[in-house]
């Protein structure tokens, strides 16, 4: 049930990510990174094992549907999730001030490293002014969606607790 | 306590082993170039009829509220009227070419007559870029539509860009706007040469053109041709902004796309003239 719902909810984010978010949200070429809320949801909620597969799978496929870019979201997402998940246990999970500061804090670790990245594969040249701007309003996105998101995937997960609690990633 | 370091080192040793994966990733992309590597062909085929699905929908729904709930015939009509507008456009833009190809070669008595005839194939753009950081679409045409490795993308309005990846049904084009992509272009008016490079947001920027130039703000810049990949004469945009000059031999031009490539929904692949061993 874990895998079927890891499914779905990875089906849906990268439809809005490719499609919804492009038409209806996002400004000046800047959207939100549903891929990126999701692997902050799991090293904040699930297991540090689960949120690093899934960052890992996630960042993969992200990568996989852009251009020349594979193994760069795979592992800033991947790191993303060891680190938040190994801190969970130290953490306020539920806490909104924990849950925003975590997403931006993701965020801006996830552009540095795919900055460095990409700069790297493809010489390309991103101007690095424009880019901090844009991943700074990137943040702020992710963070206003984040608590959202974190509340209905939590809402889900109480409703199939047990299920959940058993299940295993991989 | 046994348990609990057996889970830590387990997670460790996931970590180590999925950064190798992704460092290998990294290490094949640098290494092959512009081929897909093998995860890229089995995500699209995967997502892309889920992408098509949705897009059509909301297209549907978009051109539903469009032309039956707001004002149907007056929305018609306008739609109609833009897109000759577009159409004009792109005819006007290569007649002028033409135009001052003609005169050039007529100076010099030795006119040849290179009549450019595009075939376009239209295709709908399914699925954005995903990481938003780089400026992709997928599109619904691909090698068995005859699309090709290369080809150049426009609309009405102007070039978008050109195919970098195809697959059986569906297609990458890499935008102009991307920071990877770079066009060998002139400006209309004064002819003077210039690279245009994308820079990551809706505006492009000419770089390489001589200090001397005598460009204005609203000169429009066009495909030169040289490369082999962009067919020459396609307008690339409108110079918005000249930056100061400066001790270096070159300056730098800000230009807006012609077309809008924040919202397109129709393309148009050109797929002949093409030659596919071109590079640029």
């Amino acid at each position: 049930m874990f895998i079927l719902y890891t499914i779905v909810f990875t089906l849906v984010a990268l439809l809005l990510e490719t499609i919804v978010v492009n038409i209806f949200i996002q400004q000046g070429g800047v959207k939100p990174d549903f891929i990126l809320i999701i692997t902050v949801y799991s090293g904040l909620f699930l297991s540090k094992i689960k949120a690093t597969n899934i960052g890992f799978t996630l960042g993969l496929i992200q990568d996989a549907l852009s251009f020349k870019v594979a193994g760069v979201n795979s592992l800033s997402k991947c790191l993303i999730g060891f680190f938040i998940g190994s801190l969970r246990e130290k953490l306020l999970s539920e806490n909104l001030t924990v849950q925003c500061f975590f997403t931006f804090i993701a965020t801006l670790f996830n552009g540095i490293v795919f900055l460095f990245f990409s700069n790297l594969i493809s010489s390309s040249e991103i101007e690095p002014f424009f880019f901090l701007k844009s991943l700074l309003i990137q943040g702020i996105y992710n963070l206003m969606l984040a608590p959202l998101i974190f509340l209905v995937f939590n809402r889900i997960g109480v409703r199939y607790e047990n299920r959940w609690k058993r299940a295993k990633f991989f | 306590m046994l348990k609990k370091d057996s889970k830590n080192r387990h997670g460790i040793i996931a970590v180590i082993i999925l950064l190798i994966i992704s460092f290998l990733l990294l290490t094949i992309n640098i290494k092959s170039g512009e081929a897909p590597t093998f995860v890229e062909p089995i995500v699209n085929t995967l997502i892309s009829p889920f992408q098509e699905l949705v897009s059509a929908t909301i297209s549907g729904i978009n051109r539903i509220l469009r032309n039956y709930v707001f004002l149907t015939n007056i929305q018609e009509e306008n739609s109609r009227l833009r897109k000759d507008i577009d159409s004009l456009k792109f005819q006007n833009n290569i007649l002028v070419e033409r135009l001052n190809k003609f005169q050039r070669m007529e100076k010099l008595s030795d006119f040849l007559n290179t009549a450019i005839d595009f075939n376009f194939l239209p295709a709908d753009v399914v699925a954005f870029d995903s990481t938003g950081w780089m400026k992709t679409v997928t599109i619904n045409k691909g090698l068995k539509d005859g699309i090709r490795k290369n080809m150049t993308v426009v609309t009405y309005n102007g070039l978008v860009g050109r195919v970098v990846q195809t697959m059986a049904g569906y297609s990458k084009v890499l935008l102009i706007t991307d920071p990877r992509s770079s066009v060998d272009a002139i400006i209309q008016r004064t002819r003077d040469r210039g690279i245009v490079i994308g820079a990551n947001h809706n505006v492009l920027e000419m770089k390489y053109l001589s200090i001397n130039s005598d460009v204005k703000e609203g000169d429009v810049v066009i495909s030169s041709g040289a490369g082999g990949i962009f067919q020459k004469g396609l307008s690339i945009g409108v110079i918005s902004k000249i930056h100061e000059k400066n001790d270096g031999l070159f300056r730098r031009v800000a230009i807006v796309p012609s077309a809008d490539l924040l919202r397109i929904e129709e393309l148009l692949v050109i797929v002949s003239p093409f030659e596919a061993s071109g590079t640029e």
